[in-house]
């Protein structure tokens, strides 16, 4: 038996021949010890989401139609007929919501501990980048069920995008493939869903993840860390096992939720039907709310100058630092703005 | 600052500014978008203004169905909102009430023409304005939802003694309550994932069935039909215990992958300290 896999080891070595010491340097590479806390963890927790998406939306693309004739239809034989479809579909589901939050309260993370200071402007704002991916990640996919609500989610979505000034009229036609929501609009969103975005934000992590190593984690000190000698650890076994522990925590959520709150399905797409009450995901609601109280203009306008305020905010806060240092405007400003959104969420939740 | 202590203080300002103090004071920027019907005739006075108020109390209201799905009209423009070339019609004659609910309730106006009631209305054994229609018991703007509570004595003796119509409520108490309990089973069985898509599409046609049936008037017709749907619903029954056989196994075997994981993070948990430890 030893012979042998001292063969197979001869063989990966001509085959494959990487230096040993590459892997011992990567797995053993220190990281600082504040990244013991769970939300110092919340990029690598995004990440394993994202391979969970990957690997059951593969599996769903196996049976889905994007074809409005079909894709409903394809939907509930996925979740009710195939076996373990409705496993592959609700584990799909959790962890996109899952998925989201992580991505945001990692956004939040970053934010309140300053980390997106130089030298890690450029991150940040890919870092955005990626936020946007998966927000459209996850309306493209809520828009692929192709039920009522979807359907006209879709719909409001293309109306609103077609008052964004200069080339809303351009973008709405681009997003929908005609005047209104039909075949074209589908297969669209498929492909983005599909191939588009992954491949988007593959590349996005990629350098997302290169510029962390080039620039290194954001070195922190809390004050219960100074009893310990070390200021490092190694990545593997101990970063490595904590990263571990987080996602068999996050796995234990997604069966909590796959088996008691499997995914579901309203009632078909009917273009001659309008919804009594047309709700976007939970991610969309603080949008949502804010366009209900705004006018359209100012509403899509509003959300534009948000967006750019986050993705420009490292600019934004230096100049902010230059006039008042040491006040921690950035923090009290931060408070505001993720109160506000909290308040807009709960606030479209509940009407 | 630190970063849980941050999300907790916001969460909690957040549940404070979402407290329906808050909302009512930003009632006016949350209504949702209504038609033209009820934003002029909201703001108009006296009994103008009432339609209004008691179509926001009816089952029309709960389930979407506005003005213009009754009286017609254009409900986007002010200009054609009653305009009779756009079908609007303001107040039915009594012998056109039943049609124009009809239009909707198609079977139940059916029924409702083989029945007592219509037949008085024909053989003008009552006068016209004393002719019993759908709005004498479902009223009319705060319609009340179809249910036993609207075969009542106060209501049916202002006409005739309660004794039919005590017949009729006892034949459908109980085959009402099975549905009534039926449904909430299929909608608990749908919210775990199960497909009771046609177990619906069934309890629905029975459903209708019998409460089409109630506007017959006609005793032994009820009696009989309740007995077969009471029959109907017992077959259905076994269908729907394989479905909660189902849900059963699905949580053991999530219990099963719970423990699994449980058990497996406690050894990792354990595995770390002990290199915790050894790096300290």
């Amino acid at each position: 038996m030893k012979k042998r896999l001292d063969q197979l080891k001869a063989w990966l070595k001509t085959s494959a021949p990487i230096p040993e010491e590459f892997f011992r340097k990567v797995s053993s590479e220190p990281v600082p010890h504040h990244l013991k806390r769970w939300w110092f963890c919340l990029g690598g927790t995004a990440a394993y989401l994202f391979l969970i998406q990957v690997i059951t939306g593969l599996l769903l693309t196996f049976y889905y139609v994007p074809e409005p004739g079909h894709a409903y239809d394809s939907v509930y034989r996925i979740t009710y007929e195939i076996p373990f479809g409705w496993v592959i579909r609700s584990i799909h589901k959790w962890s996109s919501h899952l998925f989201i939050i992580a991505v945001i309260l990692h956004v939040f993370r970053v934010f309140f501990t300053g980390a997106y200071r130089k030298p890690r402007e450029l991150n940040w704002m890919i870092g955005c980048g990626i936020l946007f991916c998966v927000l459209t990640f996850g309306f493209t996919g809520y828009s692929l069920i192709y039920e009522q609500l979807s359907y006209w989610g879709a719909t409001v979505a293309a109306n609103l995008t077609q008052n964004v000034p200069l080339i809303g009229e351009y973008l709405a036609r681009f997003m929908r493939g005609g005047d209104t929501v039909e075949e074209n609009t589908l297969t669209r969103f498929f492909i983005f869903h599909i191939a588009l975005l992954p491949l988007a934000i593959t590349i996005l992590l990629t350098i997302h993840i290169t510029l962390i190593r080039l620039l290194g984690v954001t070195e922190l000190r809390f004050e219960d860390d100074r009893e310990h000698s070390t200021s490092h650890v190694p990545f593997f076994p101990n970063h490595f096992l904590r990263e571990t522990i987080i996602a068999s925590c996050i796995a234990l959520v997604i069966t909590f939720l796959v088996v008691f709150f499997p995914a579901g399905l309203g009632l078909p797409a009917d273009p001659f039907v309008t919804p009594a009450h047309i709700k976007p995901e939970w991610y969309f609601y603080f949008t949502f709310r804010w366009l209900k109280i705004s006018s359209l203009t100012v509403g899509v306008l509003g959300t534009g100058a948000a967006a750019a305020l986050l993705v420009f905010w490292p600019f934004i806060d230096r100049k902010i630092e230059k006039h008042f240092p040491g006040k921690d405007i950035s923090i009290w400003l931060g408070i505001i703005a993720i109160a506000t959104l909290l308040v807009f969420t709960v606030w479209e939740a509940l009407v | 600052m630190d970063f849980v202590n941050i999300l907790c203080t916001i969460f909690v300002a957040s549940l404070w500014f979402s407290t329906p103090f808050s909302l009512h004071a930003l009632e006016p920027a949350i209504r949702e978008s209504e038609s033209t019907c009820v934003s002029c005739h909201r703001d108009l006075e006296g009994m103008l203004s009432e339609p209004v108020r008691l179509w926001e109390k009816s089952i029309h209201h709960d389930m979407g169905n506005g003005c213009e799905g009754c009286h017609g009209g254009d409900k986007n423009d002010p200009a054609e909102a009653m305009s009779p070339q756009k079908g609007f019609v303001g107040v039915p004659s009594t012998d056109k009430i039943v049609d124009f609910c009809g239009k909707c309730h198609v079977g139940v106006s059916e029924n409702f023409k083989k029945s007592v009631h219509f037949q008085a209305s024909q053989t003008n054994l009552l006068q016209k304005k004393n002719t019993p229609t759908c709005v004498t018991c479902h009223r009319s703007h705060d319609i009340h939802k179809a249910s036993l509570d609207l075969i009542n004595e106060s209501l049916c003796s202002t006409c005739h003694s309660f004794e039919n119509p005590k017949r009729i409520k006892e034949a459908f108490a109980s085959t009402e309550l099975s549905l009534e309990h039926r449904k909430e089973d299929l909608n608990y069985l749908e919210r775990r994932g199960m497909s009771v898509k046609k177990l619906k599409e069934k309890h629905f046609a029975l459903r209708n069935t019998l409460h089409q049936l109630t506007h017959t008037f006609d005793v032994p017709e009820i009696q009989n039909k309740t007995h077969s749907v009471n029959e109907a619903l017992q077959t259905t029954g076994n269908d729907l215990k394989v479905l909660h056989r189902n849900i059963h196994r699905r949580w053991w075997v999530g219990l099963g992958v719970a423990c699994f994981l449980v058990i497996f993070i406690v050894v990792l948990v354990k595995l770390l300290k002990t290199y915790e430890d050894d790096a300290s």
